[in-house]
Order: structure tokens, then sequence, then C-alpha cells
């Protein structure tokens, strides 16, 4: 009995010896051929790269250092870019923005990779974080730029405009974040409780007693239609309800922690946008909301901004700058 | 040969998580010293075929980029980081590679490493290994602008306080459950916010990490703040850890930061599997490189003993 446990046990551990050898083979296999595709790609893109092979068109774009309202011109230029590229023929765009650690740019970094993230084109992005040579990981140089002139003069109006009158004919920014947009529906849908839902978003430097009076007059708007629920994003340096008599069904949304990912993303879920920035005209654009974009900061005419809004509201019509 | 020491994450072997990342950083800011090299220059490989490894099935080609995008700040507190680039291309990543590779860049990890899929991009081993050498660390760091930023909220939205940031692992809240032998004990805290407040009304505790994790039952310690509620993201959350008085909180991503840093933490319930990996003995309340206010706490927190070592820690 004993000798026979004995030849058993030798029997397993021979056995387990091959298995284990044959682990050890089939490992180092995968190793060899994982190597094997790393140099085959590698080949494969160094001849597309010379152009001895066909490869599809990239098209590069540099996105400017971060001014007060780069975070709504970004986006902007991105559509712009996308738009551009689609003309030309071009498949992928490879995206480079360059700052340094004590510029404003690293602070809407967050942001900025949100937005290329969501980029239909978009196959490459590098962040440069420092002054002086760019140690790059591709010469940008060897790509068509998309912006031939100067970035600087594009300014947030212009391409909101420009976007306004000739929309984009594809879904930009329209890479799926399904998850987010799956809890925010949910969400959407206990908070309105059937009533229409509209969106304010305000950029923080416009936030001004025009402003306010906007929010105001919707309050009172509010009172007059009680199908309606706006919610309000705030940013965290507008405290919540910004000192108005809220009544109970306007929200702001601020203290609910939604990340600039959500934000976007309800943008494209309400039944209305009005916003003064072009992130959220963007990430709605390519759904079934009304944007509505008032052109306040220059008039600086609250009353026409809600009266024209009350308008547009009963028009329904599609993308509008008042 | 470069004077830059180049870094390739492939997340199809890496996983989307806060601590991994941080200790990734913190072993090329290591391998930057050792190399000699000036700066550290990052390539990141998504693959939307393949973007994850097998340890989170759960994240998939619909939902991967919520991961990196939540995740992305963190890649900013590598102070000798010049560029960082994020690619969705498979063939360039694997040029870059083999290119650097011929030219003899220091590459890590090496492509030999990358084939066999044997990364030690987490352990603490190497970074043990430079300190009992050199006897210090490179530490991580904010950029400039997030600690303007930071100095700001501090003189702002906490003015006349003492902050100390505090990370609760609550995961059964959020979308993917994992690991519940880590989850931080919410009624034992409830209670040392308690204690905290009548005996130290001078300290806001703020609760950081993502917005579903928070446990509701917080929001009636008038002590307590919760970072997201204020409408702070990651970045100033790991900012704002930097400048706080104390860190307090789960074996988990935050604790990662704090552990590579010279804030003063008190780092609970650590994990006994997970010692081995980082060169600890299990019970031993120190990392080899821990200055004398950097402390672990092993098993689930209670409140008298979180009250005691806390007073310890900020008198």
């Amino acid at each position: 009995m004993k000798s026979n446990l004995s030849i058993l046990t030798i029997l397993i551990l021979v056995r387990l010896k091959s298995y284990l050898r044959l682990a050890g083979v089939v490992a180092s296999r995968i190793a060899v051929f994982r190597l094997g595709l790393f140099l085959f790609e590698a080949a494969r893109f160094r001849l597309e790269r010379n152009e001895l092979l066909k490869r599809p068109r990239r098209a590069a774009i540099r996105l400017p250092e971060v001014g007060e309202q780069t975070l709504d011109v970004a986006p902007v230029m991105i559509v712009a870019a996308e738009m551009s590229a689609h003309s030309r023929g071009v498949d992928e765009i490879w995206y480079e923005i360059a700052t340094t650690p004590d510029s404003r740019t690293i602070e809407a970094l967050p942001d900025l990779f949100a937005l290329v993230c969501l980029s239909s084109m978009a196959k490459f992005l590098s962040i440069t974080l420092r002054e002086g040579p760019r140690p790059h990981f591709e010469s940008f140089e060897s790509l068509e730029n998309l912006f031939e002139r100067s970035t600087a003069g594009v300014s947030r109006s212009s391409c909101a405009a420009r976007l306004l009158s000739d929309p984009p004919p594809h879904s930009t920014l329209g890479k799926p974040f399904y998850q987010s947009e799956i809890a925010l529906n949910d969400y959407l849908k206990r908070a309105a409780n059937g009533r229409t839902v509209v969106l304010v978003a305000v950029l923080e430097v416009n936030f001004d007693s025009c402003w306010k009076q906007i929010l105001h007059d919707m309050n009172d708007l509010f009172e007059k239609e009680a199908d309606s629920l706006f919610m309000i994003l705030d940013r965290p340096s507008i405290p919540p309800g910004n000192g108005l008599p809220m009544k109970a069904a306007v929200q702001t949304l601020g203290v609910l922690g939604f990340s600039g990912l959500e934000r976007l993303a309800l943008a494209r879920n309400v039944d209305f946008l009005v916003t003064d920035r072009a992130p959220y005209v963007l990430s709605a654009l390519s759904s079934s909301t009304t944007i509505l974009v008032p052109q306040i900061i220059e008039a600086r005419d609250a009353a026409t901004g809600v009266a024209q809004m009350v308008e547009f509201r009963r028009r329904h019509v599609g993308v509008v700058a008042t | 040969m470069s004077d830059s020491l180049f870094g390739f994450v492939d997340y199809r072997n890496f996983p989307y998580a806060l601590g991994d990342t941080i200790t990734l950083l913190m072993n090329m800011e290591v391998l930057r010293q050792l190399e000699g090299k000036q700066d550290i220059v990052q390539l990141i490989l998504t693959y939307p075929g393949s973007p994850s490894s097998r340890l989170q099935p759960f994240i998939n080609r619909n939902n991967f980029r919520n991961f990196l995008i939540e995740l992305f700040p963190a890649f900013l507190f590598s102070p000798n980081t010049s560029s960082l680039s994020f690619t969705e291309s498979r063939p360039f990543f694997h040029y870059r590679l083999v290119q650097s590779t011929l030219r003899r860049d220091a590459v890590w990890p090496g492509i030999f490493a990358q084939a066999r899929g044997s990364m030690d991009f987490i352990s603490h081993r190497r970074i043990n290994k430079f300190f009992l050498k050199n006897g210090h660390l490179p530490r991580l760091d904010a950029p400039e602008r997030l600690r303007i930023r930071a100095r700001e909220h501090l003189s702002t939205l906490f003015a006349g306080k003492s902050l100390v940031t505090v990370n609760l692992r609550n995961s059964k809240s959020s979308y993917f459950f994992s690991a519940p032998h880590r989850e931080a004990n919410i009624p034992e805290w409830e209670k040392f916010f308690r204690l905290s407040a009548r005996s130290h009304p001078d300290v806001m505790f703020l609760i950081v990490g993502s917005f579903s994790e928070w446990s509701r039952s917080l929001l009636e310690f008038p002590n307590v703040a919760i970072s997201r509620r204020l409408g702070l993201g990651l970045a100033d959350e790991l900012s704002l850890l930097l400048q706080s008085r104390l860190f307090m909180g789960s074996s988990s991503g935050f604790s990662a930061l704090a552990t590579f840093s010279t804030v003063p933490y008190l780092i609970i319930n650590f994990e006994p599997g997970a010692a081995k990996y980082v060169g600890l003995g299990v019970g031993e309340r120190r990392y080899p490189f821990a200055e004398k206010n950097q402390v672990i706490l092993w098993g689930q927190e209670q409140a008298s003993e979180l009250y005691r070592e806390f007073c310890e820690a900020v008198e």
C-alpha cells in the first residue's frame, strides 16, 4: 500500500513537471509571438510613415495655451479641426498641448483631456509639461497642420458663431461614455418627473449681474410655467443658488459633484440647453437637445434674453443664437 | 542615446487604479535617478480592442475612457515628467518601443519584459532598495499652478481651519464593488468625527474620493466637508492632500500619494496580503522610508484607536 502511494506520488510529480515544462514552453512561445508582433507593427508603422505603404492620412493640431476662456475655445477648435479634416480626407488627428507647471493650462488639462478623449478622430495626444526642447514621440512638423494661421485670434464668440451658422455634419465629441449617460438619464428621469428640463451653463467669468438677472427672471418664469425644471450648473466659486430666492424646481447642480464629462453628458440629455459655453453646445449638437445661446454678453440686456428664450421655447426651433 | 527615461505604459498590462498609478510614477522617478536621466517621457497606450487587463474585466471598449479621464490628473504629479502622450494606436506604441530600444535609450519596462508580460509596476521593491542605498527618495508633488490653487482653496474654503484630508474606501456604493475587507468602517469614523469635533474644533476633515463613495451620513457633521460637493476634482484633492496637516484613510489610492510625500499620515486597515509587495512585515508601523509622523495601522479601525492616533499626530 505504502509503495503504491510512493509510486503514485512520483507519477504525479513527473506529470506535474511535464505540465510545468509545457506551460513554460507555451509562455515563452507567447512571448516570442508578442515580440514578433511588436517588430511587425513597428516595421509597418515605419513603412507607412515613409509612405512606402498606404497609410491613414494624419493631421496635427496644437491646442492653445489656456487663458480665461480657452476651455471654451479648445473644443471649438477640436470640432473645427474635425470638420476641416473631413473635407480634406484626413483620417486621424494628432493633438498636442504645450504648457508649463505654472500655467493655468495645467488647471484645465483634465477637462481638455476629456474633450480630446471624446473627439471621434483623435488618435494621439501629446502634452508637453516643460519649456525648452520638446522630447516628442512624434514630429508634429511631419503632419499636416490643420490650422495654418495662428490660433491667437480665435475667439469664443467667433467660433460659436461659426458653429451655429454651420453646424458640423457628423457627430463630433461623440465617442461613447455609456456608463455616465445611463446613470445620468436615470437621475434626470427621477428629477424631472415628467417636466421639461432646461439646463443652464454659464461661464464663470461672465457670471455677472446680467446673468443673475436672467436667472432671477427665469425663476419668475418658472412660477408661471410649472411644467419646467431649471437645472443650473454652478462652478465651485459660485455658491449654490447665487443668493437668489430659488424655487423648488430650480436645482443647482454644483453641489451634486458631477464631473466635467458628466456635465457634458447632461447637456445632451436634457430638453433645452441655455448656455454661453461652447463645450456644452458641442456636446449637445450630436443630440436632440434644443440649444439656446443668448448673446447677452454683448447686449447686456437680461430682459431681452429671457423674452427671447420664452419665444424660443414656444417655437421649438433647432439651434439658435438670440 | 537620449537624456530622458522613456516609460511605456500599456493598459493591457496595467490596472486603472489611483494607487497603482502613483506607485508607477514613483518607480519611474526612482529609475530616472538610477539611470542619471534628466526627465521622464511617458507614452501610454489604451488600445480600444483590448483596453484593460484580465484583472479588470468590467473595463471594456465602451467605458475605458471614463476610467482614464478620472485617473488622468494623477499623471501630473510626477515632477520630472516633461512629456506625457496618450495613444490608441498600437502600431505607433510598438514603433516607439522598438525605436527607443534600438537607440539604446533608457526604456522602462523594456521590450522583453513587455513581451513576457512580466512587469513590476506596482511593488516597492525598487523603491525600498533605492532608499536603503541612498538614504532618500525622490518625492511626488503637484505642479506649481495646482499648488497655488490648493493654497487659494485653503484660504477661502477652509479659512481659519486646520485641514485633515480623509479618504474612506466605500466601494460598495460605487459601480464596482471589490475587496470588501478593505472597506472603511463608517460608523467608527462617525464616532471619531464626533469626538474630534469636541476636542479639536479648529480641525476640518475633508473627505476626498469619488462622488459615489462618500457616505451621506457624514453630511450631519459640521467638522466634515466633502470635496466633490465643493466641485473639487482629483487634481485639487491630491494637491490639497499634499498641503494638509495630516492625511488619514484607508489603504487605497490616496494613501499611496501620502506614502511618497512628506505629509504626516495615518494609513488605516493595511492589507496583510499586500505587505510582501511593499517590503513590510505584518504589524510594522512604518515603511522603511517613512518619516516619524507617518504611521500605518493594521486591522479594522476603531474610533478610540483613530482618536488616540489622531491626537498624537496633531499635537
